[in-house]
């Protein structure tokens, strides 16, 4: 299932995938497989990524 | 005398050996992201089921036709495997963006590196060109022998799927007119 939370927060902050893989110490092709919904992160990206984008791991991965 | 050369060669090899893992430790500042590690476990499995596949075919061949069957020498068939093994996890990876270091200085998919492994190629295929001229006959008794352009040639066909897969790679993304910076 597509991560259209995490795309819009990522849109929002105005950071290209890329800008956010550099941010999050990942691939840009992760970043895209997780808001594609073809790859589900450890907890630890999924922190990395809320960190980078100021939001909690509620408002992002929970269904 | 010959083990006495392997020697020597041993101890002239050890001190470029360690300088050239010191200067590569140095080089090397990239790593694996999470999906990567991933998907290379991924083609570790994928090669090992091929190579169990092609040992299993194998032996199952040689015993429905074992008259007319002609057999692999065991080193032929222990270097085959391998190969098999590693052209399966090559291919798996690079298609999946997982063969290099994310993080790399390196254009990994682009013209230099494409450009690096058709010289790679040219240099087995030449090589192998001029050991095969020279080179004794492969069957002997109909069992397919180790020569040593055998073992060229199973290099230059594991560069060569490399270099396939990375032009296949690229022409994906092209055609897929995936942009670096996408935004939406």
């Amino acid at each position: 299932m597509k991560n259209l939370r995490m795309k819009s927060a990522r849109a929002a902050k105005d950071f290209s995938q890329e800008e956010l893989a550099k941010r999050c110490d990942v691939s840009r092709q992760t970043i895209s497989a997780i808001e594609k919904g073809d790859y589900n992160p450890t907890i630890n990206l999924c922190v990395a990524i809320c960190k980078a984008l100021d939001k909690t791991l509620d408002e992002l991965f929970w269904e | 005398m010959g083990k006495m050369m392997i020697i020597v060669l041993a101890l002239c090899m050890a001190p470029v050996m360690a300088i050239m893992m010191i200067g590569t430790s140095k080089c090397n500042k990239g790593h694996f992201d999470e999906m990567q590690e991933r998907i290379r476990g991924n083609a570790y499995k994928y090669s090992c089921i091929s190579v169990g596949c092609f040992l299993g075919c194998y032996l199952l061949y040689s015993f429905i036709t074992p008259d007319t069957f002609i057999r692999l020498s065991s080193e032929i068939l222990a270097a085959i495997t391998i190969a098999l093994g590693i052209v399966v996890f090559d291919i798996y990876c690079v298609m999946k963006d997982a063969y290099y270091y994310f993080n790399e200085k390196t254009i990994v998919n682009g013209k230099r590196m494409i450009a690096l492994f058709e010289i790679i190629f040219l240099l087995y295929s030449a090589s192998f060109s001029s050991n095969i001229a020279r080179g004794k006959e492969l069957v002997q008794d109909g069992i397919v022998m180790f020569r040593n352009y055998c073992f060229t040639g199973i290099l230059m066909l594991i560069v060569l799927s490399h270099l396939v897969a990375l032009i296949a790679k690229r022409a994906i993304e092209k055609k897929a007119g995936e942009s670096v910076d996408e935004k939406s």
